[in-house]
């Protein structure tokens, strides 16, 4: 899969502070590529950066292929749709009104505004004031703005921010079709939940680097889950070596393979501790992310 | 550049543009011509060496001096507000317009509004002179001297204005130093010229075409040099803190 968005040392400074340090990222065609961490994490800025709002103090950024500068920016933002922190939108026009706005912002037709209103369900409160929507209405509209210009790369940083439960499925709902459509669409979030239903590739940051990236089977392929061994007999497992925690069932063991699995079950086996069954704990995404980030992010 | 002002006229509707603008002229008219009323201002009407036109001009003056300041913060405070509370300057820049360059279309749609407003103001003042039948001939040129100047003297300061309410997200200080300007605009009618020359708000006073003479009114060239020298500065200035509010990174 070709790369829409790659970076390579992506830094950013401000004041002394490192925002976004050394990032290397690369978000694949026609996925929704789910940017994960933190408040303050430095997702925000890396987006903004991406989209040529805020300077690299160091690094590059290659977008559809293209090196990512002030020259080349103007050509390539036609191509781009986003959303970067509160939805835009202008309280005193209609939705309808702001839309107009974005279609000669952009010289777009008619019928490009039409359907992106109607792709986030939109049409029916188009005339209505924007300062009377709901946050969720407004999110949409943010959303259709940059949809109308059909772009080939969305960036929607936090795009459920505020959202209930039904919005934020909506939003969801709506992104997996839009990558269904070929649009690669990159997401952030603070919360795991919400980017975990949707998202083919995951980028996880915290500090301004990047933990993870990848899909989500290989996230949980970069975290062992711990083993449970069911015994009745758990302190005479622990006599015969094995570092572990009794817990009422047997004995929980972290950190081991699938090779020292075997090497534990078979020392078990042959000192007679009877072994009822042996199992890896179910793992949800929350524990991986908690693990790389050393429970120190917020999700 | 032309797309960009035609987008700030789209942006004006229900902001009350017009009828702000239509409110402030017409009291400033009124309140030029309130004193043609006067049994003593009358008697002056058919008396060429009273210069009634030259008074009127000389209170229309000071009345804009009063309100200009203040109109022009309101509409630049108001037409830059929206991108502030719209998440205007990001929605715009990804679509290839810079804040400065919105900034720039922002003062080129106000003047746009400016321009006929002004005239009209000057032609309800004349007009009001008219209705209440000063006889003595029209001098036009000191007339349409002062309009152009005070329509460049707003223009300057719809500037300072939008550059303000663009840097500073809380509009009282812009509209509070446009009130404060409109005092100063008042008072520098009264101060020494070479004062009035170095306030911004003293080319309110500066553009003047009449000055007393002892209790005459009397017609007066105004300091073009200085005036042209103000606009310029404003100008320079204007198009340097656009091109840098383009690398603000907000």
């Amino acid at each position: 899969m070709s790369a829409v968005i790659t970076t390579s040392n992506l830094t950013k400074t401000f004041k002394g502070h490192t925002a976004v340090d050394s990032l290397d990222l690369n978000v694949p065609q026609g996925v929704v590529y789910g940017f994960l961490g933190p408040n303050g994490s430095g997702k925000s800025t890396t987006m903004k950066m991406i989209l040529g709002l805020t300077q690299p103090t160091s690094g590059d950024i290659t977008v559809f292929g293209e090196p990512l500068t002030r020259a080349s920016r103007s050509a390539l933002l036609p191509s781009i749709g986003s959303m970067i922190e509160a939805p835009p939108g202008y309280g005193h026009l209609t939705g309808a009104e702001n839309m107009r706005i974005v279609q000669h912002m952009l010289d777009l037709s008619d019928a490009q505004i039409t359907q992106a209103l109607s792709t986030v369900r939109l049409t029916e409160h188009r005339d209505k004031l924007v300062r009377n929507y709901s946050l969720g209405m407004k999110q949409r509209l943010g959303i259709a703005m940059a949809l109308a210009r059909d772009p080939a790369l969305l960036v929607l940083d936090e795009p459920t921010n505020g959202l209930d439960p039904a919005g934020i499925e909506e939003i969801r709902e709506l992104l997996v079709q839009l990558a269904q459509r070929g649009i690669t669409v990159m997401v952030s979030s603070h919360l795991l939940d919400e980017i975990d239903k949707m998202a083919d590739v995951l980028g996880i940051l915290s500090s301004g680097k990047m933990l993870f990236q990848g899909t989500r089977d290989a996230l949980f392929q970069h975290s062992v889950p711990d083993l449970i061994i069911t015994t009745p007999d758990a302190n005479a497992a622990l006599r015969h070596g094995v570092t572990g925690v009794p817990i009422p069932e047997g004995i929980r063991i972290s950190g081991v393979d699938k090779d020292q699995a075997a090497g534990i079950v078979h020392t078990l086996a042959i000192a007679g501790v009877p072994i009822y069954e042996v199992r890896r704990v179910q793992q949800r995404l929350e524990d991986v992310f908690m693990d790389l980030t050393g429970r120190g992010g917020l999700l | 550049m032309k797309r960009a002002v035609a987008l700030e006229f789209r942006k004006m509707r229900r902001l009350r543009v017009v009828p702000i603008v239509l409110v402030l002229i017409v009291a400033v008219a009124a309140l030029s011509s309130a004193s043609l009323f006067s049994g003593s201002t009358r008697e002056t009407f058919d008396d060429p060496t009273a210069a009634p036109w030259a008074a009127l001009l000389l209170t229309y003056t000071f009345m804009a001096a009063m309100t200009s300041p203040i109109l022009a913060a309101v509409l630049a405070s108001r037409q830059t507000d929206i991108e502030n509370t719209g998440s205007g300057w990001t929605l715009a820049s990804t679509a290839g317009y810079t804040p400065g360059k919105l900034c720039r279309a922002k003062l080129a749609a106000l003047a746009v509004i400016l321009l006929p407003a002004v005239a009209l103001q000057t032609l309800l003042v004349i007009g009001a002179g008219l209705l209440a039948s000063i006889t003595v001939p029209l001098n036009v040129a000191p007339w349409i001297g002062y309009t152009v100047g005070l329509l460049l003297v707003d223009i300057a300061f719809c500037a300072l204005h939008i550059w303000l309410a663009a840097k500073v997200e809380n509009q009282l200080i812009s509209v509070g130093i446009g009130m404060l300007g409109a005092f100063i605009g008042v008072f520098a009618l009264l101060m020494p010229d070479w004062l009035t020359r170095l306030i911004p708000w003293g080319y309110f006073a500066m553009i003047s075409q009449v000055s007393t003479s002892g209790r005459d009114v009397v017609y007066a060239t105004p300091a073009y040099g200085w005036i042209a020298g103000f606009l310029i500065i404003v100008g320079i200035a204007f198009t340097l803190a656009t091109r840098r509010l383009d690398r603000i990174e907000r």
